[in-house]
């Protein structure tokens, strides 16, 4: 599902990714240096090289110092000013379009509409705003300099910090302003694509106001069951592709089955037989659910404490697995687990993934259990088995409710109350099994979690944008660095470049650390080329020993590269926004700390790259 | 017509350099550049050990051939190049010192300006690098619009300027900030006739104003016209530098210019005179014209490189 990876703690995560930091930095720097005065050694001879150097990196103190962040911003309005006469618009003007003939290629009977229409708009708007930057940041400083115009902007009292750094912020503004509009356009799109209402015919009214009436209870009982034939119950007129099952509730309560990941309200009006019911507006389709997490841990076969389960192939390497019908089980521990938060039992949520060693009945989820067991072991207390079926694909809610049933010391079930002998100080333990034999569920650490409700949807999907508005901002600061010294057609590609690598960072590692079957660059060419296997090595000759060592290289140097570029798809958060969840101030806390990072370090190599340059050359 | 058959050039009257010890305001020290290819072999040698003076108050020529180094010079002066060896200190600072920039103005040989702004946005752009405040800097908008004569088209974008038009707002650029020292290349440029005049006594009235002006022109009459003293550069090198009016003077042609003559030695001369139907008005070394000096030069250079042919 959409958390595929842990999120740490932002103080937790900063000391360690911060000492990182600091050592490429201090690497990136002194190569920079080394290279510099290799460029000053041979122009000037070593010992004046040398002189040479140092005289710049001491005036980058000073000018570091005497930056005018007036100037900075002369040089942002410009920018601004530049783009907007360079009708930037039209970016937007493109991106309206695509969302008004949406309808033409999104799926309108689409099972996750929300999702969809979602996914959508953050894709579409990642791919414009990171193609408009692209083309945007790498333009101004080539152009500048190639019409001369940088003559009469260097021959002021301008330092190059300023007109780096003023670059860097207007076209950040620019592409703000876009991101702002494309965002409330998105908005827009999203909540009127998904609002829809259904009706409840006068058939269907007479019935539930039967339902209603003390007499019907029985009759209530099985609209609530889940065995009732579905043909048999009422149902809400078809909108929008799809109709909702009507239920009564014991109180007597109208309500509707979740179709299409959302529900509606019901309001009834009037009394008696003249009682109508009124469909309000669809909730739980555009949501930011607020997962309480656990630690996870696990226990192997025989019941005995691991740190992992077992790994069932070449399947997703995130997950490790629970084997079925065995005390293989996954733990999780929560802590400040209160009464007072969780007054109806714990709101479970899971996204469990099943890996079936047999098909079996493919309609019927895969059987597991839940106990809910006290962490303090001088109490000894837990749960009986909680059975469930396992729904794939989908986020799945359980609800353990507070009254359970635990095996006293005379081996007898009792009726407990979860807070009062399972939680020991905010802290319970939830144990997981698979009950089927040899089938399998695959845990990670975010599959299971306590739902403390939903937060402000809105303020989520702003957090998405504000994922994108990174990414922006890092494509735009490598755009501004790399047109300091290259031309415009070559910087828009190592910009691209940058981008693609930054993208593609994950595989490259895995490539390089040779995780990849199929080999390099060269060897995957010719295994698609002769159609041969991966599996089977080249004979050793000459030339295969030429193509290992060239792939190796290749893949050794595109490593170091990606560890110099950001992941640009850790800061993709369209998935959280779109699958419903809300996106953590400690991710995106640490997804600043990062942009802000490669920020100054580009800033800082795009001072130097500016200040070294013979404008007139 | 004097008596070699020579036409004597009417000379403006220039005042003398301010005092012999004027201040320093640009110097070049064995000032060398080398353009390089990519793979750092000599491409051209633009400029070989300039060693140069200009004083505060002067307007200063820079004269050349096109390659001549001219424009390296002033570009060096500005920081757009670094030198291969040799310095260049601009105001006693070092030719890359920012900080230098904030006392100079500098018109390109072409107005190299954003096109997709107005004259107004265009100083005001300028003025704010300049971290002038909004009341100062408006004021001096003003006065400069209408000093370039270009306040009819204020608020149109420079795309729809003329050369010259252009040219004008360059120059109203440059001055933005009150510069003590003010580089020109090529001012006349596309100017028109009477820009052409507006803009040499602009460089006089700067002049007065107490400020140094440097400029390279093709255009020697307007050297002759308004600058004080010259450098000549030919393929790099410095051929001749000193005053324009010492530069100007033959030193092979006599010209008769007399007072207090006797009667009797003035009759003789009137006689000559009179005989060819003109006038006595001196004896003196007459001048030629700066343009002639200059194809001299460069004929002469070009037959003899490396050659110096007088002393600065």
């Amino acid at each position: 599902m959409v958390v595929e990876h842990d999120i740490p703690n932002y103080l937790l995560w900063l000391p360690g990714n911060l000492l990182i930091f600091l050592l490429v930095a201090c690497a990136v720097g002194f190569v920079g240096i080394l290279i510099g005065y290799v460029a000053a050694a041979v122009r000037h001879g070593l010992v004046e090289g040398f002189y040479v150097t140092a005289g710049v990196i001491a005036d980058s103190v000073t000018d570091v110092a005497r930056t005018s962040p007036a100037r900075m911003l002369t040089i942002a309005r410009l920018t601004i000013k530049e783009s907007f006469r360079r009708r930037v618009l039209v970016t937007f003007i493109v991106f309206a379009a695509c969302m008004l003939f949406a309808g033409w290629f999104l799926d309108v009977k689409s099972e996750h509409p929300a999702r969809l229409y979602l996914s959508f708009v953050l894709i579409a708007t990642t791919y414009s705003v990171l193609a408009l930057a692209v083309l945007l940041s790498t333009a101004s400083l080539p152009n500048d300099i190639k019409s001369r115009v940088m003559y009469t902007i260097v021959t002021k009292p301008v330092r190059s910090t300023e007109i780096v750094a003023g670059r860097v912020l207007g076209f950040t503004a620019v592409g703000t302003m876009l991101l702002v509009g494309m965002c409330v356009a998105s908005y827009v799109f999203v909540v009127t694509g998904v609002h829809h209402t259904h009706q409840i015919d006068a058939e269907t009214t007479a019935y539930l106001n039967k339902l209603k009436q003390p007499s019907s209870q029985q009759e209530r009982k099985l609209l609530i069951d889940a065995n009732v034939p579905d043909e048999e119950l009422p149902r809400t007129s078809t909108n929008s592709f799809h109709a909702h099952r009507i239920r009564v509730d014991d109180d007597g309560n109208v309500y509707l089955d979740s179709a299409l990941d959302h529900t509606h309200r019901v309001e009834e009006k009037g009394e008696g037989d003249d009682r109508t019911y009124r469909i309000g507006r669809p909730t739980g389709s555009l949501q930011a659910r607020l997962p309480h997490y656990g630690k996870l841990s696990f226990l192997d076969r025989a019941g005995r404490p691991t740190n992992k389960g077992i790994n069932v192939g070449n399947e997703w390497t995130y997950r490790t697995y629970l084997e079925g019908g065995s005390l293989a089980g996954a733990v999780w521990s929560f802590d400040g687990v209160t009464e007072s938060k969780y007054p109806d039992g714990l709101p479970l949520e899971l996204t469990l993934s099943v890996f079936r060693t047999y098909k079996g009945d493919i309609e019927k989820g895969v059987l597991g259990t839940i106990v809910v067991r006290n962490p303090n072991p001088d109490k000894a207390a837990q749960s009986a088995p909680i059975p469930f079926a396992a729904q794939e694909f989908t986020v799945q809610k359980l609800l353990v409710q507070r009254r359970l049933q635990v095996t006293g010391r005379d081996g007898r079930l009792e009726d407990v109350d979860l807070f009062e002998k399972l939680v020991d100080d905010g802290r319970v333990e939830v144990i997981i099994q698979c009950a089927d034999r040899n089938q399998y569920f695959g845990m990670a650490q975010a599959d299971v979690y306590l739902s403390t409700g939903s937060g402000s949807f809105t303020w989520n999907f702003v957090k998405g944008y504000i994922g994108i508005w990174l990414q922006m901002f890092m494509v735009m600061c490598f755009g501004v660095v790399v047109s300091t010294f290259l031309s415009h057609g070559v910087a828009l590609l190592a910009n691209f470049l940058i981008l693609v690598i930054g993208f593609l960072r994950t595989f490259i590692v895995d490539m390089a650390l040779g995780m990849i079957q199929g080999g390099g660059f060269v060897e995957s060419g010719i295994r698609l080329f002769t159609q041969q296997r991966a599996g089977v090595e080249f004979e050793k000759n000459v030339a295969s020993n030429v193509i290992y060592g060239f792939d190796w290289v290749v893949a050794n140097a595109l490593y170091v590269v990606s560890w110099l570029l950001p992941d640009f798809t850790a800061f993709d958060n369209s998935a959280y926004v779109a699958s419903g969840y809300n996106i953590s101030p400690h991710l995106l806390a640490a997804q600043s700390t990062v942009a802000v990072g490669f920020f100054l370090v580009l800033a800082v190599a795009g001072y130097f790259l500016l200040k070294t340059r013979e404008i007139a050359a | 017509m004097n008596e070699s058959g020579t036409t004597a050039v009417p000379q403006k009257v220039r005042p003398e350099s301010k005092t012999p010890k004027a201040e320093v305001v640009i110097e070049t020290r064995n000032l060398t550049k080398i353009y390089r290819d990519f793979w750092g072999r000599e491409k051209v040698r633009a400029l070989k050990a300039l060693d140069l003076e200009v004083h505060r108050g002067e307007v200063f020529g820079l004269l050349g051939p096109n390659g001549s180094g001219k424009t390296t010079t002033i570009k060096l002066l500005l920081g757009l190049l670094f030198p291969t060896s040799g310095n260049a200190y601009v105001l006693g600072m070092d030719a890359t010192d920012v900080d230098k920039n904030a006392r100079i103005g500098y018109l390109p040989e072409e107005s190299y300006l954003y096109k997709f702004l107005n004259a107004e946005e265009t100083l005001d752009f300028y003025g704010r690098l300049f971290n002038m405040p909004a009341a100062a800097r408006r004021t001096r908008i003003e006065e400069l619009i209408r000093l370039v004569g270009v306040d009819w088209a204020r608020r149109r974008q420079l795309k729809e300027y003329s050369k010259g038009m252009t040219r004008r707002i360059g120059l109203a650029q440059a001055l933005i900030n009150d510069p003590e020292l003010v580089l020109l290349d090529e001012p006349t440029s596309g100017l028109d006739p009477l820009g052409t005049r507006a803009m040499k006594d602009l460089i006089l009235r700067l002049r007065d104003e107490g400020k140094t002006i440097v400029m390279c022109s093709h255009l020697l009459a307007d050297v002759q016209d308004v600058c004080d003293r010259i450098a000549i550069l030919h393929q790099g090198e410095l051929k001749e530098l000193g005053r324009v009016d010492e530069l100007l003077r033959m030193q092979d042609v006599t010209q008769l210019r007399a007072r207090g003559l006797s009667r009797e030695a003035v009759d003789d001369l009137r006689a000559v005179v009179a005989k060819h139907g003109g006038e006595l008005m001196g004896i003196e070394n007459p001048t030629t014209t700066l343009e002639e000096l200059f194809l001299t030069i460069v004929q002469d250079s070009e037959a003899r490189p490396g050659r110096r042919l007088h002393g600065g």
